[in-house]
C-alpha cells in the first residue's frame, strides 16, 4: 500500500491506472464524505444520493482512460457526479405530481431584493441543535430549482471561479455570475422563510 | 403602446387590437413558455417584470365582488399584489459586488475590500451553512461502491478473455461472416459463460421498469393515430439497420425513435438508467434518431419492410416488442466475438425488461424462451448455431491437436 497522505488526487489517479489496487479505494474515502454531503444537497435525499455516490465512481473507472492527467481531477469527480445527480433529478421531476388547487404562498414585504447584511444565518458552532439547522438547510435549498441549486452547490463544494465554473457546465461566463447571484439571493430568500417557519411553529 | 379611454364607444375587440406586446417582450415571454417555466431563471429586468406579471395571473381573485367601486378595485389589486407568488429575489447590487470579489478571491473574505467585508462574511457564511452536515460518514459505502466496480471488472475481464481467445479482429460485422465463425464462439461461450451476476441498484431497474409502462402508452397512443401500425421512420432500411444516426433514417433505431419525434414519447422515457450515454432531456430539433449505438438503451423489434401493424399477430403476448438493448449487436458493433445467451448490459448482465405486443411487461433472466426463440437473433442463426452446437458440442478435455501442423494448447 502507498503512502497516501502526502500524494494529490491526481497522483493517485495515475497509481490507480498503473495497477496499484489499493489506489481506487484511496480515492473513494478520500473524497467519500464530501461528494454524499454534495449530492446528498444536490438531490435532497441521502439513499438516492449513496446510489449516485456508486454510479459515479464506477463510471470514473470505466472513463479512466480518457482522463486527462494534467487536468484536476476533484472537478471532474463532481461534475460527473453533479450530471448523474441532474438525470436523477429531472427523472423525479418528470412523474412529480402538481396540485392546481396548491395555495399560493404569501410574498415577504419588499423582497424582491436581498440585503445579505438582513440575513441571520447562524455559524455551526452557535446553532443549538444540529440537526435541526441541518434540516432547515435542506429545506432551504429544496426551494431553488436545479440549476441554481447545482450552480451554488458547485462553487461552494468546490471553491470554483467563476470561469472554470463555466467551463465545468458550459455555459457563459455571464449567466454563471448572474446565476450565482440568483442563487445566493434565492437561497437567502428561502433561508429567511425556513426559519421564520421554525420560529413561529417552536 | 397607448391606451385608450373611450371604451363607451369601441367594442371590446377593437380595444384589445390596441394593446401589442413589444417584439423583445413576445420573444422573453416565449423563452419563459419555451422552457420549464417552474425552473426560468430571470436573468433580466424584462424577465423580471414579464415575470412578475405572469405571477399576478396566478393570484386568487375575490369571485364574491358582486358591484365592484372603485375602492373595491384598488383593494382587490392589493390583495393581488400580496398573494403574488414568490418572484426570483435579486441581490442588492452591493451584495453582488461583495459575492463577486469574495469568489474572484479564491473564497477569502480577508482579500475583499474593507466596505464589502461584512457582506462578503455573509456570503462565507451561506457557503458554511451549505458544505456542512451532521450526516454520519457510511464506511461501508466504501465497500459497497468497490464490490459495484469489482462486478464491473469481472465482466469486462471475462469479455476480454473471450475476445483474446477467439482471435482478436479477425471478425467482421456482417451476419453472414458470424455465422461462419460460430462453432468458435459457441465453445469459448459455453467454457467461460456466464459470470455475469453481481450488484446492481434496485433503483436503476424500477426506474426502467417504469420507462417500460411509459413506452408501452407511448405504443398505444402512437398504434391509436396511425392505423394500428408500429412506429416506422421509412418504409425500408439502408445497408444495414445497426447503422444509428450515420444513415438517420434507416436504421431501426430510427423506427424507435419515430416515438419522441412525433412526441408520444420522451428522450426520458427510452433512457435507460444504467446507459451512462444515454440521451435525455430535450430532443435536438429535427432529429430522427439517436446520435449514436451508445446512446440507444432499448433494443426494438426488427421492423420488416412495409411495417407492421399491432393487432396482426393472433398470440400479441409472446411477441417482444422491445427490450433492454441487446449485448449481440453491441458486440458486433465492436467487432467483438457475439455471446448467444448474454444478457442485456442495461442490467449489469443479470437479465432484461421485455415489453411484449400486448402491452404487458416482464422482467427475463435469460433472452431466449422455453421455445428455444433467443431474442437476440433471427431464426436461422439461432438454426446454425443449434447445428454447430449438436455436431460439435463443447470441449470435454479429450481433444488432441488435429496432426502436427493444428496448433493447439492446453492449461
Amino acid at each position: 500500500m502507498g503512502n497516501w497522505q502526502s500524494q494529490t488526487d491526481e497522483q493517485i489517479f495515475e497509481a490507480f491506472r498503473d495497477g496499484d489496487p489499493d489506489a481506487y479505494r484511496e480515492l473513494i474515502e478520500r473524497h467519500h464524505d464530501d461528494l454524499l454531503r454534495f449530492l446528498t444537497r444536490m438531490v435532497g435525499d441521502r439513499a438516492a444520493a449513496e446510489d449516485i455516490f456508486q454510479e459515479t465512481f464506477l463510471q470514473i473507472h470505466i472513463s479512466a482512460a480518457t482522463f486527462d492527467i494534467s487536468r484536476r481531477f476533484r472537478p471532474w469527480l463532481f461534475t460527473i457526479a453533479a450530471n448523474k445527480a441532474r438525470d436523477m433529478l429531472r427523472k423525479k421531476n418528470r412523474r412529480k405530481t402538481v396540485e392546481l388547487s396548491a395555495p399560493i404562498r404569501k410574498s415577504e414585504p419588499g423582497a424582491s431584493f436581498i440585503d445579505l447584511l438582513g440575513v441571520d444565518i447562524p455559524a455551526p458552532d452557535e446553532a443549538l441543535d444540529l440537526a435541526q439547522r441541518d434540516e432547515q438547510v435542506q429545506r432551504a435549498l429544496d426551494q431553488l430549482g436545479p440549476a441554481l441549486r447545482e450552480v451554488l452547490l458547485l462553487a461552494y463544494f468546490q471553491r470554483m471561479s467563476y470561469a472554470q465554473i463555466a467551463e465545468d457546465l458550459g455555459i457563459p461566463l455571464g449567466t454563471v455570475k448572474s446565476r450565482m447571484h440568483s442563487a445566493v439571493a434565492a437561497f437567502a430568500r428561502s433561508w429567511q422563510v425556513v426559519s421564520k417557519d421554525h420560529d413561529k411553529s417552536a | 403602446m397607448p391606451i385608450r379611454d373611450d371604451q363607451s364607444s369601441s367594442s371590446n375587440s377593437a380595444n384589445q387590437q390596441d394593446f401589442e406586446l413589444s417584439q423583445a417582450d413576445r420573444e422573453t415571454i416565449d423563452r419563459i413558455f419555451g422552457s420549464d417555466p417552474e425552473s426560468f431563471i430571470a436573468e433580466s429586468d424584462r424577465d423580471h417584470a414579464i415575470l412578475n406579471l405572469l405571477n399576478l395571473l396566478d393570484s386568487p381573485v375575490a369571485s364574491e365582488l358582486h358591484k365592484p367601486t372603485r375602492l373595491d378595485l384598488i383593494q382587490l389589486l392589493a390583495a393581488r399584489l400580496e398573494s403574488a407568488p414568490d418572484t426570483q429575489p435579486q441581490l442588492s447590487s452591493a451584495d453582488q459586488q461583495a459575492l463577486d470579489q469574495y469568489i474572484d478571491n479564491g473564497y477569502d473574505t480577508n482579500q475583499v475590500q474593507p466596505e464589502f467585508e461584512s457582506r462578503a462574511i455573509k456570503c462565507d457564511q451561506i457557503g458554511e451553512a451549505i458544505t456542512s452536515s451532521v450526516h454520519d460518514a457510511n464506511p461501508g459505502l466504501v465497500e459497497k461502491t468497490l464490490a459495484t466496480i469489482q462486478v464491473h471488472i469481472d465482466q469486462e475481464e471475462a469479455a476480454m478473455a473471450m475476445a483474446a481467445s477467439s482471435g482478436r479482429g479477425a471478425f467482421s460485422m456482417r451476419w453472414s461472416d458470424l455465422i461462419s465463425i460460430a462453432a468458435i464462439l459457441l465453445i469459448v461461450a459455453s467454457v467461460t459463460m456466464p459470470i455475469m451476476s453481481g450488484v446492481r441498484s434496485k433503483a436503476q431497474k424500477s426506474l426502467c421498469f417504469d420507462n417500460m409502462h411509459a413506452v408501452a402508452n407511448a405504443f398505444g397512443l402512437y398504434a391509436g393515430s396511425n392505423r394500428d401500425m408500429l412506429p416506422m421512420a421509412t418504409a425500408g432500411f439502408g445497408s444495414t439497420w445497426m447503422d444509428v444516426g450515420s444513415t438517420p433514417d434507416r436504421s431501426n433505431s430510427s423506427n424507435l425513435f419515430t416515438l419522441v419525434r412525433t412526441d408520444n414519447a420522451d428522450l426520458d422515457d427510452l433512457a435507460c438508467p444504467s446507459n451512462p450515454n444515454a440521451a435525455t432531456g430535450e430532443m435536438e430539433p429535427g432529429a430522427w434518431d439517436w446520435n449514436s449505438l451508445a446512446e440507444v438503451s432499448y433494443s426494438y423489434r426488427i421492423m420488416p419492410p412495409g411495417g407492421m401493424r399491432a393487432s396482426a399477430i393472433a398470440q400479441p403476448m409472446g411477441i417482444v416488442l422491445l427490450a433492454d438493448r441487446s449485448p449481440v449487436v453491441l458486440r458486433v458493433a465492436n467487432r467483438q466475438p457475439i455471446i448467444p445467451e448474454e444478457n442485456s448490459p442495461n442490467h449489469q448482465g443479470k437479465g432484461q425488461h421485455m415489453l411484449m405486443l400486448d402491452g404487458s411487461s416482464r422482467w427475463a433472466q435469460s433472452p431466449v424462451f422455453e421455445s428455444n426463440d433467443n431474442i437476440w437473433l433471427p431464426r436461422p442463426i439461432e438454426q446454425v448455431i443449434h447445428q454447430v452446437r449438436s455436431k460439435l458440442g463443447i470441449m470435454t478435455g479429450s481433444e488432441l491437436p488435429d496432426g502436427p501442423t493444428d496448433a493447439f494448447v492446453g492449461p
